[in-house]
């Protein structure tokens, strides 16, 4: 992809100065010519970008958070971030995981900052149920072949490996809180996270 | 290090990394293992991708349609400096699911619809069929759309001045396997266009390698799965790869198993 983004912004712009430079932008632009066209201060590339990832960081901030509020607050902040420090680097992976990565640890950050584990382990109890209540027929007909590669590889796994995993990636739960909260030994939880991953991972062996 | 030796372990240690529940005895084991195999960092990071993907996984919901003002306007008015404080709120209409009344004459909308449709079982009947025969197609359009991308990055990486095609030939009783390995120098993806290569079983993986001068084995440059197009690009690992190596090879292995040079090779360009 980065190729394709040499070939739209042309080669001899590549190692110059992106702050005078014009970006053309269309829906099919590849993601790190918007980068650097928003490096530059174009906010049609911020709109873009927001456009293409905004559900996807609302919805992680909201599963993390259980706050729609909240949630919308750090979906700003996180594309503000990108906006303003221009610290994401095409050459070290996606910009959707760029985003991902940064949606959790702030949403985290959030939650710990409440500093209230009890209320955060009654949230997590109450996500936990409304999750199960979404394996109904899909509302959202266009998610991408990405998403349900990942939910076939979820739904793969022993729902005990999953359940760990899942709290282990959206709680910012230590192992022994994780531990205490399933009643489960700390070996348990080592255990069943790895092998979950493990088996996520050769599930989309292909893929990543 | 080679395979008997290996922790047997490794994958556990590079989940349990991931996850950040390694133990320090596990965490020493695993520095050892890296500064031995700096290429499995590539490996690790495999884990922490698929870690990663469980957000795509979530059923997405939008939120509000005036957070995209707010954010734009927010840009607007803080161009490339601090970040602000507090969130900027730009005054709106309340959304329509926090106006009780809109969602209640809503409701009665769409009761309304379903006992009207009660009347029209034919023609639902008739639509689903449609909207059937529309994912179908739309599955294959994507397929195809996937497809073309494929063999545009591929061509793409062929047009760069600076393009190195390796030519490879299978090799142990798999001569009939051609293709063209295409690298750019400082790029880190590469392209591989090939004829007749087997699609292999699910636990099994293709690996490519560079023969890089003054190193002491081929360096390991990712792994691949065969495509029915025969047009595969990845990101590899290593710069090494695509620093002008001196030979390209490709193996099979287990899926399961380590990165490691196993000598059951698929495919090898010529030595320059």
């Amino acid at each position: 992809m980065y190729i394709a983004a040499v070939k739209q912004v042309g080669l001899d712009d590549m190692g110059s100065d992106s702050s005078n430079r014009e970006y053309s932008l269309a829906v099919d632009t590849p993601d790190e010519v918007l980068v650097e066209a928003a490096k530059a201060g174009q906010i049609e590339a911020l709109r873009e970008i927001y456009r293409r990832y905004a559900r996807l960081v609302y919805t992680l901030a909201l599963r993390i958070l259980g706050n729609a509020e909240e949630a919308e607050d750090v979906t700003q902040e996180i594309f503000l971030t990108l906006w303003h420090r221009q610290h994401y680097d095409p050459k070290r992976g996606s910009l959707q995981r760029f985003l991902v990565v940064l949606t959790r640890s702030r949403s985290i950050d959030r939650v710990r900052s409440h500093n209230s584990r009890h209320r955060f382990l009654q949230r997590w109890r109450t996500l936990n149920r409304d999750v199960a209540a979404e394996n109904a027929p899909f509302e959202h007909a266009t998610l991408d072949e990405q998403s349900q590669r990942v939910r076939e590889a979820l739904a793969g796994l022993p729902a005990a490996e999953r359940k760990v995993l899942e709290i282990a990636y959206y709680g910012g739960l230590s192992q022994s809180e994780v531990a205490t909260e399933l009643g489960i030994p700390l070996g348990t939880v080592k255990t069943r996270s790895r092998q979950g991953l493990k088996k996520l991972r050769r599930a989309l062996s292909d893929f990543l | 290090m080679n395979r008997g030796d290996f922790p047997e372990n490794w994958q556990d240690l590079l989940a349990g990394y991931a996850l950040n529940n390694l133990s320090a005895e596990e965490v020493e084991t695993l520095k050892q293992l890296l500064a031995q195999h700096p290429e499995f960092k590539a490996e690790l990071l495999a884990y922490k991708r698929a870690l990663d993907q469980l957000p795509v996984a979530l059923p997405l919901q939008d939120p509000p349609e005036s957070l995209e003002d707010d954010l734009l306007e927010a840009a607007k008015q803080s161009p490339h400096v601090a970040l602000p404080q507090m969130r900027l709120r730009v005054s709106r209409i309340p959304p329509l699911r926090r106006r009780p009344w809109a969602i209640a004459s809503w409701a009665i909308v769409a009761t309304a619809l379903i006992v009207l449709g009660t009347d029209n079982w034919r023609l639902r009947q008739n639509l689903a069929d449609r909207q059937a025969q529309l994912r179908d197609s739309k599955a294959v359009i994507e397929h195809l759309q996937q497809n073309i991308e494929n063999a545009n990055i591929v061509f793409s990486t062929l047009r760069q001045p600076t393009s190195q095609v390796h030519t490879m030939q299978g090799t142990n009783g798999l001569e009939n396997i051609s293709g063209r390995l295409i690298i750019v120098p400082g790029h880190s993806e590469v392209a591989l266009v090939v004829k007749n290569m087997p699609q292999q079983p699910a636990d099994k993986i293709y690996r490519l390698w560079a023969v890089i001068v003054n190193q002491d084995g081929p360096v390991y440059c990712g792994q691949f799965k065969a495509n029915e197009t025969g047009a595969m690009h990845w990101v590899v690992p290593e710069s090494a790869c695509v620093a002008n190596p001196e030979q390209m090879m490709i193996t099979i292995d287990q899926l399961e198993a380590p990165p490691l040079f196993n000598n059951e090779l698929v495919m090898r360009s010529a030595t320059s």
